[in-house]
Parts: C-alpha cells; structure tokens; sequence
C-alpha cells in the first residue's frame, strides 16, 4: 500500500470511527503530500460515508453516529471546499437545500448536507424557515442542479408543493430537480406533493440524490 | 414564570395553576361537547365490552371480545376532525385554546370510532427551560434559542412545575374536562382517559434544554454535564406524570425512541434515568417510535418495564420480535402503525393490518392492540377509517383469519 493509499484508508477509518481531529490531521497530512483535494474527498471520505450509511442501514450505527459523522465530514470538507473550487475540480451537481416555511429542524439537512457535500456535491444551504420562492431564488442564482426540501413536521409538508409551484413558474422545473426529506416522507407522499424523490433518512437522501442527478443528466 | 425563559405571543392563560383555569363553556359548546359524547357512546354500546372493560382485560391477558384499538390524533390531526378537514382552523389554534384542544380530541374519538382517546403533550416545555420559543401554525411550539449556556447555566435551572408553568396547565385542564364530560354524558364508566408525559427525560435535554443536537451528543461529549441535565429532566418527567394523573388521566404513558443513541451509550447514561422515571412516575406504558430491537433489553435490565402494563412498538421494531419480547416479559404488546403504514393504497394497508393482527394474537395469555401512531396532517381521513374498519373487523374474537 503506498503512502496516499495509507492514508486514504486512515481517513476512511477516522470517519468511521467518529473521530474528527484525526480526519482534520490526516486531510492537512495528505495536503502536504500534495495529494488533490478531489482525491481526499472521493478516495478517503466517501468512502468512509459509505460504510458509516451501510451501518444505518444494518442497525448497527444510530442518528447520534450519523450527526458525529456529519461534523467529521464538515470538518474535512471546510479544509478541501475552497481547494476544490479554486481548482475547479468536477462536482457531482450543484444543490440548494433547506428547511421549508414553518418548520425550524435542522439536524437532518446538516447531516445531509455533509453527506452530500462528502459525496462531491456542491451543496448551498440557505437556512431554515424558508419560503418557497427563497429556494427557487437561489436556485436560479446559483444554476443548481437540484432544490433539496427538509420537512420534519409532518404538517408542513405541503409546502414542497409550494417549492414545485414556485419552480414551474420560475420555467426551471424541468431542467431542476426537487427531492425532499424527512420522517413519514414516502416516495408516494412526495410525488403527491410534486418532488422528484424522497429520502426517509439522510443515507436514503444521498443515494436518491445521486440516482436524480443521474437521471437529469441522461435528459 | 420559571428560570429565564420566554415564549413569543404566550396565549394569556401562560403560567396559570391549571386549578385556576376557567375557560366557560356557552350553552351551544356544551350542547357540541354533549354531542360528542353521545356519538361516542353509539360507537361503543354495540359492542360486548366497554372500552375500558377491553383495556383492562388487555393489560391483564385476559380474554378480549375485540382488538383494542387506539389513534394518536395529537393536537395537530385532531384539529382536522374538529373542521371538518378544511385546514381552516389550525394546530396553533387549539395549541393555544385549550377548549378547542378538548373539543378536537371529542371530534377524532366521535369520528374514527377509535376505542380509548389517547391525548398527546401539549407541550415539551419549550421556554420552560431557559429558552427562547415561539408558536408555530401547523405544529407543537418550538424552543429558537437554548437558554442554557453554560454549567452553571444548568446549576441554576429550577425544575419546572407542569401544574402551573407554562403551557401544562392547558393539556391538565383538558383532561380534567374531558373527565367531567365522559361522567356528566353516561360514560364515566365505559371509557378510560389516557394521557402522554412525553417527551422522555433524554429527549428533554434536547428538545428544551439544550437544543436537539447538543442534547443528542452530550452523553458522549460531556458526560458529566449530563447526568446533571438528565437529573433535572428526569424529576421534571416524574412530576409531569403524577400531575397527569392528578388532572384525571387513567392511563399515563410515555413515548420514546431510544435508539437515538447506540445500545452502549444509552446503557451507560440514559436506561438508569428511564428506570427511575417509569418506577415513580409511575407509568403506565412506553410508546416507541423508531427501531429499538437492540436497545428493549437494556431498557427492561434497568427497570423501565417493571410496572409499566403495555409496551407500544411502531412497526420499524419488527412486530414478531417485539410479540415474543413482550411475551417474555408478560406485557401487553400494542402494535402500531406509523403515518406512512396509514399513507398507502387500501388492499395494502388491510394485508398488513390482517398480517399484524396474526403475528399479535399468537400468544394467547399476553395481551396484545393496535394503533397509529403520529397520524400525517394530510393523511386522508378515508385511511384512518379504514385502519379501523380492519382492525375492528379482523380483531373480533376468535380470530379467523
């Protein structure tokens, strides 16, 4: 095993094992071996995200790992961020995620946010609290990919059919993806609600990310 | 007013002893109330037992003319009955007017036909621990900003009072209410009141204290912290439980979910709090969300199970695991459903419930219900009919399915 390989896994493993000061000393480590920051990310972090979802879905990791290994991923990600994007280094899509109206939740979209952003996402938090056209405003700034919706309370779920609205109007519905998130979001609850897809859990909310971005991409 | 908290557009009954509550009924609500009441007595009379007969004969593994069976409205569903679903009164109306709280609940029970009313907390104590809180539409309140910074900050929290602090007094007066209309309208004796205590005293440091995510890592960032926290919360939690009582509630029960936290954290910082609650409480049985298979036996070794008489499992904790946990431990095992059990097609939801109903009763001399749990502000009221349509049309002794 070569020395960046090393610490890939090491990397991999400090995720794992919810240790962010070891990932933050071996993300300054790989830097000064001049490994990219691309390679840190896909190579060392994701991995370790993946084992660390496989565990969620076991019941063999629980919501507190998964915040832990969300402030993990952050910690590593606000190093590598600005590398990568001065590089320019391909991103898998650019997405603008928050909290819809009414609902003050933030857990789950910060867990989700770091997931998304240890998967090479471009991810633009725009906070909680907010109303539909807030997301699409943003959106339609940044050219995002897609819009990510968290709805914890269930009773303020129909405002990502605000979200679906407000997207027609502005025309970037079809080149825009919507996909939502949150306890009792089915995949039917959201369709019926406009989104694209649904994550129950962030794990779910990554993989159907990736499967949406996938999917725009094929248009 | 307690600690330093605040809450945003407090209704003015905030902080009054619910004993000095009075919110007067006029002759046309208590003309509704004692509607409401008869429709629920029409509801239950054709059948074989009370519902308060079937809950004891449940808790006690006897023999039953029907499957129990119970909705979780909460304040949020329940408003839905009361008009008629047209979302035009909300959640923060009735969070806010206890009569509307009380009038909603008698609406859900007189709707659905569901056998004993089950009444969620009003309140999680949002401000009542030093925070910062405020109402929202379609929802229970919120705490904005934790009011506890520091150590000392925790030092200097006195344990709130549900009998007078807060929003608490509301949900008491509720209860007492509905109490006095079930005894005043004929069905004092057929019908039990239960109550919520929820949340449990992890989850208070959290949703109250702390704020979710410091509350959630504290056992494990700073352990010594938290058993000071939880200290709190758990005599916070004993106190709202007894009070519950006091306002009438026959049945007290707490909710749960556990397995926030992995088995060895939860077993080594929080299933001691949850023993001590449930024994002085003391309560009548856990209501759980989420999985919690590999966290149930912790609980049970630390006591939490000992005078509870049922454990309600939602359906993510394999129903057939929890069956025979529940039978080892001889308590009633209520299976429920969670909203996106109750949010899918027909055919679908009348198998699974048929399946449950099967796995339930397959230990005679244990008791075993059904329920829903959280029900989805949009969940249509057609499925919540149908839920129990198929419980009460399957759940008929003996069994033939």
């Amino acid at each position: 095993m070569s020395n960046k390989e090393e610490i890939f896994e090491q990397l991999k493993q400090a995720v794992i094992n919810e240790d962010e000061s070891l990932a933050v000393e071996l993300t300054h480590k790989a830097l000064d071996m001049k490994v990219p920051p691309y390679d840190i990310l896909m190579k060392g972090l994701h991995p370790g995200l993946t084992v660390a979802g496989d565990k969620f879905a076991k019941n063999e990791f629980f919501l507190t790992d998964l915040i832990m290994v969300g402030d993990v991923t952050k910690a590593v990600m606000d190093i590598i961020q600005p590398l990568l994007k001065s590089a320019k280094a391909a991103v898998a899509g650019k997405v603008v995620i928050g909290t819809v109206e009414g609902d003050l939740h933030d857990i789950g979209k910060n867990i989700v946010i770091a997931m998304l952003c240890g998967a090479g996402f471009d991810v633009i938090d725009i906070g909680i609290d907010q109303p539909a056209k807030n997301f699409v405003e943003k959106a339609k700034e940044v050219n995002a990919d897609i819009i990510g919706a968290s709805a914890i309370l269930g009773a303020t779920k129909f405002r990502v059919k605000d979200i679906d609205e407000e997207m027609r109007k502005a025309g970037i519905r079809e080149k825009t993806g919507l996909i939502c998130g949150g306890w009792g979001f089915t995949e039917d609850v959201a369709k019926g609600f406009g989104a694209d897809a649904s994550g129950e859990d962030a794990m779910e909310a990554l993989k159907k990310t990736e499967a949406l971005m996938k999917k725009l991409k094929a248009k | 007013m307690v600690n330093w908290g605040f809450m945003e557009d407090a209704p003015k009954w905030f902080n009054t002893p619910w004993t000095k509550l009075d919110f007067p009924f006029s002759e046309e609500e208590e003309l509704e109330i004692e509607r409401y009441c008869q429709k629920i007595k029409q509801n239950i009379e054709k059948d074989k037992m009370t519902p308060w007969e079937r809950w004891k004969a449940m808790v006690a593994g006897q023999e039953v003319d029907m499957i129990h069976v119970q909705i979780h409205p909460e304040t949020t569903y329940s408003i839905k009955a009361l008009d008629g679903y047209a979302d035009a009164v909300k959640p923060i109306d009735s969070f806010k007017h206890p009569k509307l709280f009380l009038k909603a609940h008698l609406a859900s029970i007189a709707r659905f036909g569901s056998h004993v009313p089950q009444i969620y907390s009003y309140s999680y104590g949002e401000s009542e621990w030093g925070g910062k809180a405020k109402y929202l539409e379609r929802a229970h309140p919120v705490m904005i900003e934790s009011g506890v910074k520091t150590p000392e900050d925790v030092d200097r929290l006195v344990v709130p009072d549900p009998r007078k602090d807060g929003a608490y007094p509301g949900m008491l007066w509720m209860i007492h209410n509905m109490k006095a209309a079930f005894k005043k309208y004929g069905l004092g004796d057929m019908i039990p009141v239960g109550a919520s205590c929820c949340t449990p005293p992890e989850w208070i440091v959290g949703q109250s204290m702390r704020g979710l995510k410091v509350g959630f890592l504290e056992p494990m960032k700073n352990p010594d912290l938290w058993h000071k926290e939880i200290r709190k919360t758990t005599d916070f939690a004993i106190q709202y439980a007894k009070a519950l009582r006091e306002a009438g509630a026959d049945i007290v029960w707490c909710c749960q979910h556990h397995s926030a936290w992995s088995p060895q954290v939860f077993k080594d910082h929080i299933a001691q709090y949850c023993g001590e609650f449930a024994k002085k409480g003391p309560l009548d049985g856990w209501a759980y969300a989420g999985n919690q298979e590999a966290h149930v036996q912790i609980a049970a070794d630390a006591g939490a199970y000992e005078p509870v008489q049922f454990l309600q499992f939602a359906t993510e904790t394999p129903v057939e695991a929890m069956r025979k946990f529940t039978k080892e431990i001889n308590k009633a095992y209520i299976c429920c459903e969670p909203d996106k059990a109750i949010l899918t097609d027909l055919p679908t939801l009348e198998a699974t419930v048929k399946q449950h109903i099967k796995i339930g009763t397959s230990t005679p001399g244990v008791g075993f219900g059904m329920a829903v749990g959280a029900i989805d502000y949009w969940t249509p009221p057609q499925n919540v009919d149908a839920f129990i349509k198929y419980v009460k049309q399957y759940g008929k002794y003996p069994i033939n399915l």
